[in-house]
């Protein structure tokens, strides 16, 4: 071992890199399925929860929306918004935890590159916004299920993975910045309620946003929830607010606006213990 | 990278942390050399600019002006973050995962598949084979230490940077950790140590680096410290002889002296002999019956140089 030359010489530089990649990305996916019981099965019971309270105890009070009964209008959205939300919570919450038991430096001293690195906790975030997606539109099936005694049927199955794997990686680029720049559990808190929270709900989850005040309307249009929650209802039901090619193409704009905001916060953020 | 390189260059380094109106300074103009194979001391009170350096040599905090290189490549560059591993003054817990599993993680980190005989290897000399499946959080303080510097050799780095690594450490620990460290320096791992425990500078480093609030106050071997800087006791027995009175001596390596009865004893600086103390005080070999010395150590020299320092910039 007291010989053994540093890695640096045995290793060409893309290969170290893959490999360091590799390992940070089977890191995150482990560290989300230690804790499954808080990372993947809790965001079920809120998917429940809103499945019982409005899909099945309102329906019958609400208005039909785009020509589907409000239960089935509603179980994309809650599959978008699970996705969604738990994409971001999973860089957001693993970098901070890592600053609050000061790990994170590691990933200040390793020779691994910022793309690398800000990649790898996106394509953890993607997974695990891709597994409770599709786990709270299994939820949804049977909850449908029980309610009609039929099915929903997926319109789109390649397209529903293409606008999970989009909304994964805005969401999960956006969590490693709030990671990076957040210095207390209170920030992130801060950025959960009065961002995230105000983006789904004017984003489409539960209501067409059509049935909002116009000012509404040309605000929504600025969040990237809206298009994904549209294309992600499209590609189950085959109806959207928008169209569908927009969706998609400003979905990749959002991305690539992502991917730099969370390169940058890797680069220059904050790795400080708190 | 050429063998003659210098394993560490820090050249007018100056790093600051920004607080209310401007910058804290936390290391001023700093320049030293470290040779490969070296074992180095940074020693400094609190709030010296140890941990800072270090930061800084790791890529951990920016630094404002001067340049620092690693075997010839910059500081915190993709080549220098190969070459130096770092033993960090603060504990870490590692959430969920197992001593074994971070160990794993870090080997891929910088790009190393299968390492597993290298991290049984360590774990068998950090005595810490017991533990490899117990959770990092779940483990000791002395123990986390250990899992920190089996992290900090997984990829064989030539420069190991220890802050403060025997700091709130039971003796067994201790022993493990410098018989180890001992062992890689002399297969060739530059070491370069902070740490208040100024015994184990003196036992370990060949040279040191005194530092006192971001300054160099001095840079020498340990050995050249002490005799320059710290003080010597001299006890004498005599036989039918009285020095002259203390008034009458002055010379500056002659810090204190008195008899009493056939007993002398005489404070001179580290670098002053037996002999030379005795033509100080005039006394002739033969009516010496006696000698015993105590010598300074490098703790007398730090506070002695420590002193200056504040006495300077005062």
């Amino acid at each position: 071992m007291l010989n053994h030359p540093p890695a640096v010489f045995s290793n060409n530089r893309w290969q170290t890199e893959w490999i360091g990649f590799l390992t940070l990305f089977h890191k995150e996916v482990a560290r989300f399925v230690r804790v499954a019981a808080q990372t993947l099965f809790s965001p079920l019971i809120n998917a429940l929860l809103y499945l019982i309270v409005f899909g099945l105890s309102f329906s019958a009070l609400l208005k039909t929306q785009q020509g589907f009964t409000y239960l089935e209008f509603l179980i994309p959205g809650l599959a978008a918004m699970a996705a969604l939300n738990n994409s971001l919570q999973n860089s957001s919450s693993s970098v901070m935890v890592s600053k609050f038991h000061g790990d994170l430096q590691d990933i200040r001293l390793i020779p691994l590159s910022s793309t690398a690195i800000a990649a790898a906790y996106t394509l953890a975030s993607i997974f695990r916004g891709v597994i409770v997606g599709m786990l709270v539109l299994i939820l949804g099936e049977f909850v449908f299920y029980f309610k009609t005694g039929n099915s929903i049927q997926i319109l789109h199955p390649g397209e529903l993975f293409v606008f999970l794997i989009l909304g994964g990686a805005i969401f999960g680029n956006l969590g490693t910045w709030t990671g990076f720049i957040c210095k207390t559990f209170d920030q992130i808190h801060a950025v959960t309620n009065f961002v995230v929270l105000p983006l789904i709900y004017l984003g489409g989850v539960f209501f067409s946003i059509k049935i909002f005040h116009p000012v509404v309307q040309q605000i929504s249009a600025f969040n990237p929830l809206l298009y994904l929650i549209n294309g992600i209802r499209w590609s189950i039901l085959g109806v959207s607010d928008i169209p569908i090619g927009f969706c998609l193409s400003l979905s990749l704009v959002f991305v690539a606006i992502s991917c730099v905001i969370a390169w940058y916060s890797v680069r220059f953020g904050s790795y400080q213990r708190f | 990278m050429s063998e003659n390189t210098s394993a560490l260059l820090i050249e007018n380094l100056c790093i600051g942390y920004p607080q209310k109106g401007g910058l804290k300074t936390a290391v001023d103009q700093l320049s030293l050399e470290i040779k490969p194979g070296e074992f180095f001391a940074l020693l400094g009170p609190n709030g010296a600019g140890k941990t800072s350096i270090i930061s800084a040599i790791t890529g951990l905090v920016n630094f404002q002006a001067g340049k620092i290189s690693v075997f010839g490549f910059p500081a915190a560059s993709r080549e220098a973050k190969f070459l130096v591993g770092l033993v960090p003054q603060e504990l870490v817990s590692h959430g969920f995962f197992s001593v074994n599993e971070i160990l794993q993680f870090t080997s891929g980190y910088y790009g190393i598949r299968n390492n597993q005989k290298q991290i049984d290897e360590l774990l068998e000399r950090l005595q810490l084979v017991a533990y490899r499946d117990k959770q990092v959080s779940h483990l000791s303080g002395g123990l986390k230490r250990r899992v920190l510097i089996a992290k900090a050799l997984l990829h064989s780095p030539r420069i190991l940077l220890l802050d403060e690594p025997s700091a709130g450490v039971d003796v067994e620990l201790r022993t493990i950790l410098w018989n180890f460290v001992r062992e890689l320096n002399s297969a060739g791992t530059t070491i370069v140590l902070t740490t208040h425990y100024l015994e184990e500078a003196q036992r370990l480093c060949r040279r040191a680096a005194i530092l006192d609030k971001g300054t160099l106050l001095a840079l020498d071997e340990t050995g050249s410290l002490i005799a320059s800087m710290a003080e010597r006791v001299v006890h004498l027995t005599l036989r039918n002889f009285r020095v002259p009175p203390t008034g009458k001596i002055h010379n500056p390596d002659l810090l204190f002296f008195s008899q009493d009865g056939d007993h002398v004893k005489v404070i001179v600086t580290g670098s002053v002999s037996i002999n030379k103390v005795l033509q100080l005080l005039h006394i002739p070999l033969e009516n010496v019956t006696d000698i015993r010395t105590e010598e300074g150590d490098l703790e007398n020299a730090f506070l002695k140089l420590l002193k200056k320092g504040i006495a300077k910039s005062a």
